[in-house]
This record gives C-alpha cells, sequence and structure tokens, in this order.
C-alpha cells in the first residue's frame, strides 16, 4: 500500500504546481492593464500606479512569480484583497468552514438517501419506485440548480414560514445555526441524490448478475442477506468515484446554492469578488477550489486502493 | 430470417425511429431552434417594450406568461432568450469540439506531443467546469462573446480527452495497419480512417453537451457573470425574478422551464442519439 500512497502523491506534484502557475497566469491574461482592470477605466492614474505597485505588477513577470509561489508555499500568503485591503487567507479561513459544514451535511443525507433508493429500486425492477427513481434522475440533471433552491426557498421559507431566508445563523452547529443549515444543505444535495440512485441502481443490477451471486442464491442464501452482503458492497466502488467528485464539486463552489441563500461560503465569495474585480481574492479562491478538487480525487483513488488491492498496481 | 443489410447509417437511423421518446425530444429541439430563428415574427410583444403600471402581472389572456419586474411580456422574452441560450449552446459547443477536437487528435496521433497535451488538460481539470468558466469571465468580463468563450473553454478538456481515447483505439486496429502497410501516410489515415470512425460518438457528445452548454450559460447569467441586461437569456430572466419571488414566482418559473425543457430534450436526443450509434451501450 505505501509505494502506491507514495507514487499517487507524486503523480499531484506537477499538477499542483500547474494550478498555482495556472492562477497566477490569470491576472497577466487579462486583456490590457490589470491595474486599471481593477481601478477602472476612470481611475486617476496615481490610484492605477499604486495598485499597480501593491500587486507588484511592476516588477519582471519572473520575479512576480517566484515571489509568488514562494510567499503561497512556505508561508501560506495569497495576497491582500485590493478592495478591502485583509490578507486573501484570512477571509478563505473565514468562509471555508461554512462551504465545509454544508458540503457535509449536502453530502450526508443524499448520499444515504440516494444508496437507499437505489437499492430499494434496483431490488424492485419495474415498479413504481424504480420508474419513479429513474425518472427522477432524468428529470433532476435537466433541472437548473437555482431553479431547485429557489423552489425550496419559496415553499419552505416564503409559504409555509418554516425557515429563514437565507444567511447563517450566530453560529453553526447549535439548534438556531442548524435552522439556517437546512435549506442550502437540502437544495445542495438535491442533485447529487438522484445521480446516487440511479449510479447505486445500475450497479447493483450488474453485481446481480454476476456468478457468485447466482452462487449465492444456489446454496440457499436468503435473498435479503444476497444484496446487502454480496451485492452492495462491490457494488458501491463507483458510487464512491461519484460521491469524491460530487463532493469537491459542492466543496468548491455551491457557488448557486450560496448565492440563493446568502450563504457566506467560498462560492459566494468568488461571485462577489468577481462583481468587484478583486483579483488576489478570485485568485486565492480558484486556487483553493483547484487544490480541493486535487485533493478529493486523490482521496478517492486512495479509497479504491484499500476497497480493491488490485487497484495498487494498475 | 436474416434482415439485409443496410449499412451504418440507415441501421442508425432505423434504431432511432423506434424510440418514441427520441423523436418528442427531436420534436421539441426543433421547435425551440425555430422559435429562436422566427423570434422577431412570433412573438407577441417586444422582449424590451416596459409597461411600468403593469409590474409582475401574473399570466393572464394577453400576457400567457405574465409579465416581469418593469412590466415586459415574460413570453417574448422567453422566445428571444432562446435565441441567446441556444446560441451560446451552438457557439460554445463547436468552440469545445474544434479546439479540444484538435488536441485529441494531435495528443492522439503524435505520441511526442501526448503527454505534454494531456498534462495541461489534467491540470485545467483540476478546476470544475463550472469554475473555469468563471474563471474566464473573471479575467474578460460578462458578456454574450465572453460568456460563449467561457463555456467553450470549460468544454475544451473534455473533447480533447475524448477525441483522444478515440483517436487512440482506432489507431491500434488492424484496418489502419492495413492503410499503412499499402503506404497512406499520416494525412490520408487521418482524414480517410482516423475522422469517419469519430463522427458518431462526437455527434452524440456535442448534443449532450449543448444541453450542459445551455445549463451552464443560464447558470452563469442567473449570478450575474452572463449577458448584460437588458438582453433577454433565460438564466438572467430567473435571475431578475428572483428579487420578486414571494410575490410573483412566475417571473422565475417560466424562464427556468425553458432552461427544463430544452435541457432535457438535448440529454433525452442525446441519449437516443448514443443507443442508436452504439448498440453496445444500450441502456447504461
Amino acid at each position: 500500500m505505501l509505494p502506491f500512497v507514495i507514487r499517487r502523491l507524486a503523480l499531484i506534484v506537477p499538477v499542483v504546481l500547474g494550478a498555482m502557475t495556472l492562477v497566477f497566469l490569470l491576472v497577466h491574461l487579462i486583456p490590457g492593464d490589470a491595474a486599471v482592470f481593477i481601478a477602472g477605466e476612470r481611475a486617476s492614474q496615481d490610484v492605477v500606479e499604486r495598485i499597480r505597485q501593491k500587486m507588484g505588477l511592476d516588477q519582471p513577470i519572473g520575479v512576480q512569480y517566484w515571489r509568488y509561489l514562494t510567499r503561497l508555499v512556505l508561508h501560506g500568503d495569497f495576497g491582500d484583497s485590493v478592495v478591502t485591503g485583509t490578507p486573501v487567507a484570512r477571509e478563505l479561513r473565514r468562509a471555508f468552514p461554512n462551504t465545509l459544514v454544508l458540503t457535509a451535511i449536502a453530502v450526508v443525507w443524499s448520499v444515504t438517501l440516494g444508496i437507499v433508493l437505489g437499492v430499494g429500486a434496483a431490488t424492485s425492477r419495474g415498479s413504481i419506485l424504480d420508474r419513479g427513481i429513474m425518472s427522477l434522475s432524468v428529470f433532476g440533471v435537466s433541472f437548473p440548480g437555482f431553479f431547485i433552491s429557489l423552489a425550496i426557498l419559496y415553499v419552505l421559507a416564503f409559504k409555509l414560514e418554516l425557515f429563514p431566508l437565507g444567511g447563517r445563523g450566530p453560529s453553526l452547529l447549535t439548534p438556531e445555526g442548524i435552522r439556517y443549515l437546512i435549506l442550502p444543505a437540502v437544495a445542495a444535495g438535491f442533485d447529487m441524490l438522484a445521480q446516487v440512485a440511479r449510479m447505486t441502481r445500475t450497479s447493483i443490477l450488474e453485481t446481480l448478475g454476476t456468478d457468485y451471486v447466482r452462487t449465492a442464491r444456489a446454496k440457499g442464501v436468503p435473498r435479503r442477506r444476497v444484496v446487502f452482503l454480496h451485492a452492495l458492497r462491490p457494488a458501491l466502488l463507483p458510487v464512491i468515484t461519484l460521491v469524491g467528485i460530487a463532493f469537491a464539486r459542492l466543496l468548491s463552489g455551491a457557488v448557486v446554492v450560496e448565492t440563493v441563500f446568502a450563504w457566506p461560503g467560498i462560492g459566494r465569495l468568488v461571485v462577489a469578488s468577481i462583481l468587484v474585480k478583486d483579483l488576489p481574492m478570485i485568485q486565492g479562491v480558484l486556487l483553493l477550489k483547484a487544490l480541493i478538487t486535487v485533493g478529493m480525487n486523490l482521496a478517492v483513488d486512495l479509497t479504491y486502493g484499500i476497497i480493491d488491492p488490485r487497484m495498487r498496481y494498475a | 430470417m436474416l434482415e439485409r443489410p443496410r449499412g451504418y447509417w440507415p441501421d442508425v437511423f432505423h434504431r432511432f425511429r423506434r424510440e418514441s421518446i427520441a423523436w418528442l425530444a427531436a420534436a421539441v429541439v426543433a421547435a425551440f431552434v425555430l422559435a429562436a430563428v422566427a423570434a422577431p415574427r412570433i412573438a407577441p410583444y417586444s422582449p424590451l417594450k416596459t409597461a411600468l403600471l403593469e409590474r409582475l402581472r401574473p399570466p393572464s389572456a394577453a400576457h400567457w406568461l405574465g409579465q416581469d419586474e418593469v412590466g415586459r411580456d415574460i413570453l417574448s422574452r422567453v422566445i428571444f432568450g432562446g435565441r441567446v441560450s441556444l446560441a451560446v449552446g451552438v457557439l460554445s459547443v463547436a468552440l469545445g469540439v474544434g479546439v479540444g477536437g484538435l488536441l485529441g487528435i494531435v495528443a492522439g496521433f503524435y505520441r511526442r506531443l501526448d503527454d505534454p497535451i494531456m498534462r495541461v488538460v489534467d491540470i485545467v481539470m483540476a478546476f470544475p467546469f463550472i469554475l473555469r468558466a468563471i474563471a474566464v469571465v473573471a479575467i474578460l468580463g460578462p458578456g454574450f462573446i465572453n460568456l460563449f468563450i467561457a463555456i467553450g473553454f470549460g468544454q475544451i478538456p473534455t473533447f480533447a480527452r475524448l477525441v483522444r481515447s478515440l483517436v487512440l483505439g482506432v489507431k491500434g486496429e488492424t484496418f489502419v495497419e492495413a492503410a499503412r502497410a499499402i503506404g497512406a501516410d499520416d494525412r490520408r489515415v487521418l482524414s480517410h480512417h482516423v475522422l469517419p470512425q469519430m463522427v458518431a460518438p462526437i455527434t452524440t457528445y456535442s448534443t449532450l453537451e449543448m444541453g450542459a452548454a445551455i445549463l451552464g450559460a443560464a447558470t452563469l447569467s442567473f449570478l450575474g457573470l452572463g449577458v448584460n441586461p437588458p438582453t433577454p437569456e433565460w438564466g438572467a430572466l430567473a435571475s431578475a425574478g428572483r428579487e420578486h419571488l414571494r410575490y410573483a414566482p412566475h417571473v422565475v418559473v417560466f424562464p427556468s422551464l425553458a432552461i427544463f425543457i430544452a435541457v432535457w430534450a438535448f440529454n433525452v436526443l442525446g441519449d437516443a442519439l448514443r443507443d442508436a450509434m452504439d448498440p453496445k451501450l444500450r441502456g447504461r
């Protein structure tokens, strides 16, 4: 197992470095002058020069790159916001826990329910449950995410007045704080629910057709035991991949959900930063999100390695 | 009794014809395209004409889908919005197929360039689709052209990977080896043997990606990162209705439904095309 872990870790080094470089280059890909871009067309020469100096844009690009990398890697320094002047790293530390909690709750409820529904659909093929889940999953991927969020907001917050309209409570995991968490968590987990249910169903149907399942049935193992003991475990492998991808996607940007419910996470942070052209902040959030995605992919691969030893030699 | 062999494309058509849901989806797509092309003729009102005294009116006989926050006719705005959404879809998928396909062909065909190209694709893939698009908008700013570039850029890696794997698959076939053996050069192998094999899968994926592109464009516009107001675009229409959700949900609902129906149609059509073109994959 150890050589496998080391090999996988070595593989992500160039990807991480590449992501850092891409994010660095973002400033230089702006058509025209980045300092003017931030200050606005009508800003005075003075203001533009000050921003240029503050962001180090007056230095040669090689020097800028080196400074960016050393600050980032050695000190975890993402630079300062050009709008508020606060360190980007501090803003990220403030917003990230909110996104993390939201994502964790969304993933837990939707994956649990998704697997249950998927098993239910697979074991009662052709039933109303099965057909309902299959058509729901087709609908789920075609609906715009913001509509689901708005529909939940409309029904549960406006009409039934069960939950607050948005924002974050004074604290995250107290009874009062959880009231604020429920709606965004339901909305964020929604499309994953459909995908997990569908994937579990397909995967279980496949394993139920294998020889060893037939053998188990033939020697008299009860159906329920076969489904949960023989079929479910190998069937969950593709589901784990899906969950990893979905987890990374949510973590790195339940952008829409966070915007609709005014949830102060990193998804909302990046949209707000783009609207005020806060480049260092945009760079910081994008890089954080890329690192999350890379980390999740690594976690999925390692999980595969644990569950299926053959993967370690692939 | 054995059927007379029909050839690949008639066969595809035959398999496609048996799926009634695929026909429905194809009809829906055709209707959307027609509505977009003929928008000025079929829209009952101008999409920009305001009527401040009739703000947020619910659906009525005169305005089938109601009126928005400045009294504009929502049906007309949804019809004209289809022009923008479909155009972004077509243009961005074209960009994705063009650039991604070229990268994929080069990477798959020339061993030496495979590694550098796919490394870069891997790095770009570290940013999820919507983030890739957001990053492009962040540096280019909002607007119609930038929106299609952003979505198209987001799709390049997907097509690059797809085409590369297709090329690698075809390259190993015996008919390519045979062509080489009778002296075909790279250009001939590419144009006569590799490219024709890719028409079917690329058509399928382009159709599926149309749905993703429309959804992505709507999402960006919803966040205020897409087209500039007052251009009607489905996501932007829904976004404008957000503030009035409590009293006038129809402003959000109808544009969202338009998005849903269009994306659903492209998804179903894509699935049906895949089943028809590659029966082995059926039901996956």
